[in-house]
């Protein structure tokens, strides 16, 4: 083949670059010592980087939540134990020990309050927290377990733990004042009463009505005046049986007098008053959806377009639409809120209202109906063996499943929740007595400050105590088992956190002895390419003619 | 018999070749740098004994007549050039798309970097903390704010592959601008060279400017290059050539042909917008689009020659600008462009959304009461789930008058609306279309007036200046993905912590079962295949799925560099065997000097030594004895 100079030049050229290329390839794998620096270098090996950066990172997860478990299970240990020690204090040592049927009622009531004392440090221990979770409190870490109704039973959220009924929230009577009496319809009732309107007619006194359909009192007052005491009896009379169904009529009270005994009043204001009521905020209206709506209307949008007056409601798809002419008022809105028809059973309308200025006019709009807290009625049971086998679940790494009913696979997964009534007993046995230990120690208290005390109501009691005791002990062997059961994960899941960086570092990294010997082989080339260069171009054959 | 001054002027031609020689070795040498210069080589050929005769032969030994020069030319192999624009055009292809893909490369490639997957992976870690502290305010911000980052990422991936596809399109336009130049040079030079050739010129250095363009052009397609010979007048042929593409089955479209050129056009919309998918016109001299039976052996359909690039950088561009992979089968060809890979991760991002949006509400689709992501745009949004025909219709609102109109074929939907429209006019509008087409025949026959009536307009309002295309809204894709608005505005919970249990509808006694519900969400595996096409695509999780498209991106890269880089070395290695024949060597060229020095030296002797000899017969003959 003829070789040309332009040849060997650009031969040269190429050459020289290519080896200056290598020289920075070297160059960065000796800085930062990376196999590969872009999936096109190495698609085989960066898909397997991607697989175990995720599994790195799942692995990391699974041990910053087991470090969370490991710390909540050693806190709940301990307090555990010390209210094993309280217990064992008041069983095993002189307090209970000391009574005896010859004691006084001053040396009973003396025993009685130490053990008062001893319950409320129990109380507190079960009301402990780690960080910001009350621990005792099931799968719901973020309210108070335990709490001591008026009567001093003991409640676990708001529900007794002997008869497992609910306390229900404190009630708002509604009231009205009519023509200068005021009336209250008693706490009791709420708003049973709500929206009804009470009037006096001219019928002689005693002729009393209630419409129920039409929502309408009416008092008879043969149009003259009426004093408080009068108008409260006669409100006190009214026929339950005509009353909306858990009214009581004797809970009334009338302060004040009626002046001429003619006039109309709404009732209003009767609210479940620790609910919070559901609200939304649309168009420049806050619209309060009501306490006695509770969370009814919950994950509800409501959805107000222009249009034709008119409403709809898809319950399915939860959705409020209401249409409201162009120009209209948070005043239209209300009035229109409170005609909507087909809304899910038990919801008020009636209880809907917009504060602030209502003629100031709305846009149009969607919004998300939020933060209604469910009402619950006095008295409503609960099933306390499900309150004791609740769950929360954390993922260890145990293979998080679920069925194909998308319910989770309990045996994928960690369950850390603690209910306090199954450490401290609930309901009662056999015999009709409480198992929980609090209530069992109130009715120790109680019969030692009692007088008709004997030792023989005094033993089963004491007997039932111990029963309780070991109940607490073998929920303590269970929280031990956990916690080996986490050490032994930790274990797992920390080996296999070493065995992937090592692995990582086997995909993704080079020797720094083999990346910086390679450079210096690279630059050792290059340095010689360089050198020969100078020597292939420089002479050609003219350099020797004469 | 043979003059006795024959002789001198066998010296004297001698003595032209010799000169002759040594001017074009000077010309080579000083052109030895010059790039695309071909050595050029004085053609001599040695003069016979003169013309014989019929009727008598001639006397005495026969000597030639001397040399004569021919004329130069250029010293060339055509079958290299051949195939040196042959491997060209493979060359600027497999360069385009490795550029293009490298490009892209930056957008996916997270070995080195954080994001899409990084970010994924704290949404899980947000998620876990939030599943041991659900109902924590604070555990939920941190949620969102993760999402929100999420979001984000999402959003500059898909601007970044926006901006690929941007400066692609720019590339492409100037590629078609320098194959028009190269085109319109050609046919000019063409003409030229036929003049100087006319002339009897040799115009070497035309050639060589001439073969330097179709070298050029021939990066940027697969040409051809043929000749014929046209006769001028008294016998006299003169070379013609013609420049056609040839296309991967054979067919080939004249780009040049002597001194006409057809140029390429890109196809643009009435408002100068480029089409899309791009597409490339032939316009003949005539300025028309090439079509018919003109010159181009093929009819071409309104001069459209996009699907016949074959190869070279004009086809590169075109196949990263058009072709989306998967999701043009099973028609398209396999081939991915930058479209594949918005496509794949739009493809991610919806699935994303929409198991989400699924996993937090507590309705049944797809208007889901509590969607953590939808798309997020500033025109009304068009809900047009009541009617499954409308689905996959593109919707484009336009400020004008002229009627609405309805392109089943398409499906597309144009409302034409006047410009001070309301959504509730958008509403009207796209309603009383739809009743109007659905009769017998019409493109929505059957469906009802409830359904009809089920259209619904929210979001944005219209207020003429966000008139444009595609305002239906269910499609969420990384561009236009975020937070969505129920969300964003919820200060309190938004997170649904716990689920009722599908088979039973109880409330489940697992608190927090739903967060690890959605943690589950994120390793599982789903299905992905393209839409519109329904090839399935790839099986697994976000991660994976992004991880996916992160290493076919790399193995295509891969793939492409390793066939430029073997594709180069073919052509250097042509490329070498050109010079070897055709570009100047010094060393030989100082040799050529001596050589030709010699020869003038050597005719000189030879006129000196028959000067001699003349002199001796003329001046010492007959003066024997004197």
């Amino acid at each position: 083949m003829r070789i040309t100079t332009g040849m060997i030049a650009s031969q040269y050229g190429r050459n020289l670059n290519a080896s200056l290329g290598q020289l920075n390839y070297y160059n960065n794998r000796a800085t930062n010592f990376r196999k590969f620096n872009s999936v096109s270098e190495d698609p085989v090996a960066s898909a397997k980087a991607y697989s175990l950066r995720r599994s790195y990172s799942q692995n990391e997860d699974y041990l910053n939540n087991l470090a969370d478990t490991e710390n909540l299970f050693q806190t709940a240990h301990s307090t555990k134990l010390n209210i094993n020690s309280i217990l064992e204090e008041i069983v095993s040592s002189d307090i209970l020990q000391a009574v005896n049927g010859t004691m006084q009622k001053e040396d009973r009531t003396i025993v009685a309050t130490k053990i008062s004392r001893l319950q409320e440090a129990l109380l507190t221990n079960a009301n402990a927290k780690y960080g910001e979770k009350y621990m005792f409190n099931g799968g719901d870490y973020t309210s108070q377990p335990f709490s001591i109704d008026k009567s001093g039973n003991l409640l676990y959220r708001g529900i007794n733990v002997d008869t497992g009924l609910h306390i229900g929230n404190a009630d708002v009577g509604a009231s009205a004042t009519l023509d200068g009496a005021t009336i209250d319809f008693g706490t009791s009732n709420t708003d049973l009463l709500n929206g009804y309107q009470i009037e006096f007619s001219a019928d002689a006194v005693g002729t009393n009505s209630v419409d129920k359909t039409a929502r309408k009192i009416i008092i008879g007052s043969g149009g003259a005046a009426m004093t408080a005491a009068d108008l409260q009896t006669q409100l006190q009379a009214l026929p339950t049986a005509d009353l909306p169904g858990g009214f009581d009529p004797t809970k009334i009270t009338v302060t004040g007098d009626a002046a001429t005994g003619v006039g109309t009043a709404k009732l209003r204001d009767g609210e479940k008053a620790t609910n919070i009521p559901a609200t939304t905020y649309l168009g420049g209206a806050n619209i309060d959806f009501g306490k006695r709506n509770g969370d009814l209307l919950n994950g509800y949008s409501l959805k107000v377009t222009e249009g034709a007056a008119g409403s709809s409601v898809d319950n399915d798809q939860k959705v409020i639409n209401i249409s409201l002419p162009a120009g209209a008022t948070k005043l239209d809105l209300e009035n229109a809120l409170k005609g909507v028809a087909g809304l899910p059973a038990g919801v008020d309308t009636s209880a809907f209202s917009i504060s602030g200025n209502k003629s100031a006019t709305i846009s149009f709009g969607s919004s998300e109906i939020t933060g209604g807290e469910p009402s619950i009625p006095k008295g409503t049971a609960f099933d306390l063996d499900l309150l004791a086998k609740e769950t929360r679940y954390v993922d260890l790494g145990l293979g998080l499943s679920f069925n194909s009913n998308d319910k989770l696979d309990a045996q994928s997964v960690f369950d850390i929740s603690m209910p306090g009534i199954a450490m401290l007993g609930y309901g009662v046995d056999s015999d009709g007595q409480p198992k929980n230990v609090y209530s069992q120690l109130t009715q120790i208290v109680n019969l030692l400050k009692s007088d008709d005390f004997s030792m023989e109501k005094m033993t089963p009691l004491i007997g039932k105590i111990g029963d309780q005791k070991n109940n607490l002990l073998y929920n303590m062997t269970d929280t031990d088992s956990k916690t080996t059961f986490i050490n032994f994960t930790k274990e797992r899941l920390e080996d296999s956190k070493i065995n992937l960086t090592t692995k990582m570092k086997q995909v993704e990294t080079v020797e720094p002895s083999e990346a910086i010997m390679d450079f210096k082989m690279q630059e050792y080339a290059y340095m010689a390419a360089l050198q020969m260069g100078s020597k292939i171009i420089q002479p050609t054959f003219l350099d020797f003619m004469r | 018999m043979r003059s006795t001054f024959a002789g001198f002027y066998v010296a004297k031609s001698g003595l032209d070749a010799a000169r002759a020689n040594l001017n074009i070795t000077g010309q080579n040498m000083t052109n030895a740098g010059v790039n695309g210069y071909t050595r050029q080589r004085v053609d001599l050929y040695s003069i016979g004994t003169g013309s014989g005769s019929m009727r008598y032969a001639q006397a005495g030994p026969h000597i030639g007549n001397g040399v004569m020069i021919g004329g130069t030319s250029q010293i060339r192999d055509p079958y290299l050039d051949v195939r040196y624009r042959r491997e060209s055009s493979k060359l600027g292809d497999t360069s385009t798309q490795a550029s293009t893909l490298h490009d892209l490369e930056y957008v996916f490639d997270e070995i080195a970097k954080d994001g899409v997957s990084t970010q994924l992976k704290d949404f899980v870690k947000q998620l876990q903390n939030l599943s041991t502290n659900a109902g924590d305010p604070v555990a939920e911000n941190i949620v969102k704010t993760s999402s929100q980052m999420l979001m984000k990422i999402f959003k500059s991936c898909a601007s970044q592959i926006d901006n690929i596809k941007a400066k692609e399109l720019e590339y492409f336009e100037g590629s078609v601008s320098d194959v028009n130049n190269l085109l319109s040079e050609i046919s000019d030079i063409n003409k030229k060279i036929k003049d100087s050739h006319i002339a009897g010129q040799p115009a070497l250095e035309l050639l060589d400017s001439r073969n330097n363009m179709i070298d050029a052009l021939s990066g940027y397609l697969p040409i051809e290059t043929s000749s014929k010979l046209i006769d001028i007048g008294s016998g006299t042929m003169i070379e013609e050539i013609s420049i056609s593409m040839v296309s991967d089955n054979g067919d080939r479209f004249n780009l040049v042909d002597h001194d006409e050129f057809r140029k390429f056009d890109i196809v643009r919309d009435d408002k100068q917008n480029i089409v899309q998918p791009v597409k490339l016109q032939l316009i003949g001299a005539d300025g028309k689009p090439v079509g018919g039976s003109d010159k181009a052996v093929i009819t071409l359909e309104n001069g459209l020659i996009t699907d016949d690039i074959s190869s070279g950088a004009l086809a590169g561009h075109l196949k990263m600008l058009n072709a989306k992979g998967e999701f043009d089968m099973p028609t398209g060809t396999k081939q991915r462009g930058i479209q594949y890979y918005e496509n794949m991760l739009d493809e991610l991002v919806g699935k994303f959304a929409d198991v989400f949006n699924q996993a937090n509400s507590t309705n049944t689709g797809p208007n889901w009461d509590k969607p953590m992501f939808e798309a997020i745009n500033a025109k009304p949004k068009i809900d047009t789930s009541s009617i499954p025909g409308l689905e996959g219709y593109v919707i484009n609102v336009n400020a004008s008058l002229t009627p609405s109109d309805i392109d089943a074929t398409n499906k597309v939907i144009t409302l034409n609306l006047p410009a001070n429209a309301t959504n509730a006019d958008l509403e009207k509008a796209i309603e009383k279309l739809i009743t109007d087409n659905s009769g017998a025949g019409g493109a929505f026959d059957g469906v009802s007036a409830a359904q009809i009536s089920g259209i619904s307009v929210d979001g944005n309002a219209l207020d003429g200046t966000n008139f444009g295309t595609n305002m239906s809204k269910t499609k969420i894709t990384a561009s236009n993905i975020g937070i969505s608005e129920k969300w964003q505005n919820t200060t309190g919970s938004y997170i649904t912590a716990s689920k009722p249990e599908l088979s039973t509808g109880d409330v489940d006694k697992d608190k927090g079962n739903n967060i690890q519900f959605m943690i589950n969400l994120l390793s599982k595996e789903y299905e992905y295949s393209a839409s519109g096409s329904n090839v399935p695509l790839f099986k697994g999780s976000f991660e994976g799925m992004f991880t996916n498209i992160s290493t076919t991106l790399g193995i295509e890269s891969k793939d492409v560099k390793r066939q430029d880089d073997s594709y180069a070395i073919v052509l250097n290695d042509i490329q070498s065997q050109r010079s070897s024949i055709s570009s100047v060597n010094i060393d030989e060229e100082g040799i050529n000097l001596i050589q030709f020095q010699h020869s003038l030296t050597a005719a000189s002797r030879f006129m000196t030594t028959l000067d001699e000899a003349v002199d001796t017969i003329v001046n010492r003959m007959g003066v024997v004895g004197r």
